[in-house]
């Protein structure tokens, strides 16, 4: 049986259709939000991670309706009137992505680090990226991108 | 260890998610579908167990996060941990951030990747009764017990007693967890969390949790120790405390309280070590741990 589940996504308020067993991530992906990458099933890579009412979580293990009522921001509602977000755009300059598959997550996790741990230090943002997992780039360049927003005072 | 069959995904096939408004109302569709509901907060342990195919009966997910249990109070004599909290809230809140007695419970939060801390429950940490999870021993080393609600009224269970075997709690069909009750101590005393992970977003390879307390003569007058990974449910090391208890806080009693540890267990073998493995780790994490924990109390 389909719940209605009503949610801000990306700014916008909307009304989804989830079955009582659907995770958040499936849901949002069927509904166009694709940057929502499915790299596992059981939060052991991170390339799910949306934020929900400006936390980080990963979208394939909790259930949609849990998403119910809350803010969800996805990698998609980042940038703004054409103009990418600041931590999307150190991530390009710092040539933080290699095939990319894991970048949606490790944005919207540096994004909330960003915002909310401002004095972070590389070792405290290291540990906050630990839910994340790349196979491509090794972390540095990523932890560079994220390190260079914060310095840079960019939001 | 059991052997665990892997099903198809499709076995995990709710029909309902229903809102509960009060525990009242969560007790009755308890009572009334028994076994085939169950109490969800973000539903991770649920979806990931129902993904591995283990809760193919469960039909009814009931919703209990709109009947006020998020909440971290210290009352009287208890800290008073409301079940829907999540596990990041509840590390994040400053009396288990800053004071050594309870600091366990932060280190452990942290452990978590922020994706997980953010959203899993205290009670879904509790309840999953899954031996990997790193709240239960922390608790145990805590004296926590649990308030359990059922159609027959309140009781009340010792964390470390709750357990019954491999995903099996005492809790009955009809109860749910509303809340977790730490008793606040005072005394010269301190508590820690150490983990060995595989990767940081995973469960921990091994988990422990200790809490000592000192006499007026530098010796330990009580402790706890309590891990995860380590057996078939999370547990006590009785043997392993029963060696520390007046014994003073150095480098020997450590070992020896390791060796204990590594002897008391009962590790199975799995993808992320073997059974030699955990018992290693086990002797390792048990020094660690204590150092840690004189470090804290100041012990030289
Ligand atoms: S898809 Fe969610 S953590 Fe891997
Ligand atoms: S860029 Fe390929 S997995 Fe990270």
């Amino acid at each position: 049986m389909n719940t209605d589940l009503e949610m801000t996504v990306n700014g916008f308020k909307t009304i989804l259709k989830a079955e009582p067993y659907e995770n958040l991530r499936d849901l949002l992906r069927k509904s166009g939000y694709t940057s929502v990458k499915k790299g596992c099933d059981v939060g052991g890579c991170g390339a799910c991670t949306v934020l929900a009412n400006d936390k980080p979580v990963y979208s394939c293990c909790v259930l949609a309706a849990w998403a119910d009522g809350k803010t969800i921001v996805t990698l998609e509602g980042l940038a703004k009137d054409g103009k990418l977000d600041p931590i999307q755009r150190t991530f390009m300059e710092k040539g933080a992505a290699q095939c990319g598959f894991c970048t949606p997550g490790f944005i919207m996790v540096s994004k909330y680090v960003v915002e909310h741990k401002p004095n972070a230090t590389e070792a405290e943002v290291r540990k906050a990226l630990g839910g994340n997992l790349c196979r491509c780039t090794g972390y540095v360049k990523i932890v560079e991108a994220v390190m260079a927003a914060k310095e840079q005072g960019l939001k | 260890m059991p052997r665990v069959y892997v099903k198809p995904y499709s076995e995990f096939r709710p029909d309902e998610y229903i809102r509960a408004k009060s525990k009242e109302e969560v007790v009755s569709l308890l009572k009334q579908y028994g076994e085939a509901a169950r109490v969800v907060g973000a539903g991770i342990t649920i979806h990931e167990m129902g993904v591995l195919g283990f809760l193919p009966q469960v039909k009814k997910l009931i919703d209990v996060r709109a009947v006020g249990l998020d909440y971290v109070a210290v009352t009287g004599k208890w800290i008073k941990v409301g079940g829907s909290t999540t596990v990041g809230n509840m590390g994040d809140h400053e009396i288990f951030r800053n004071q050594p007695i309870y600091q366990t419970v932060s280190e452990a939060a942290d452990s978590f990747p922020l994706q997980v801390a953010n959203a899993a429950t205290i009670a879904g940490n509790i309840c999953s009764a899954v031996p990997i999870v790193s709240m239960p021993p922390v608790l145990m080393t805590l004296d926590a017990q649990v308030v359990l609600l059922g159609s027959s009224g309140e009781r009340i269970l010792p964390v470390d007693s709750l357990y019954e075997d491999y995903l099996i709690t005492k809790m009955k069909p009809d109860e749910f967890l509303t809340e977790v009750q730490i008793p606040l101590r005072d005394g010269k005393g301190a508590s820690v969390y150490v983990a060995e992970k595989t990767v940081a977003a995973d469960y921990p390879t091994v988990s422990l949790s200790a809490s000592v307390f000192l006499d007026d003569g530098g010796k330990v007058k009580d402790c706890r120790i309590a891990m995860g990974s380590v057996g078939r449910t999370a547990r006590r090391l009785p043997e392993a405390e029963k060696t520390l208890r007046g014994a003073k806080m150095e480098a020997q009693s450590y070992a020896r309280a390791g060796e204990a540890a590594a002897k008391e267990i009962d590790p199975s073998a799995d993808l992320r070590a073997s059974h030699e493995y955990r018992r290693i780790l086990t002797r390792y994490l048990t020094k660690k741990a204590l150092g840690r924990v004189a470090e804290k109390l100041g012990v030289k």
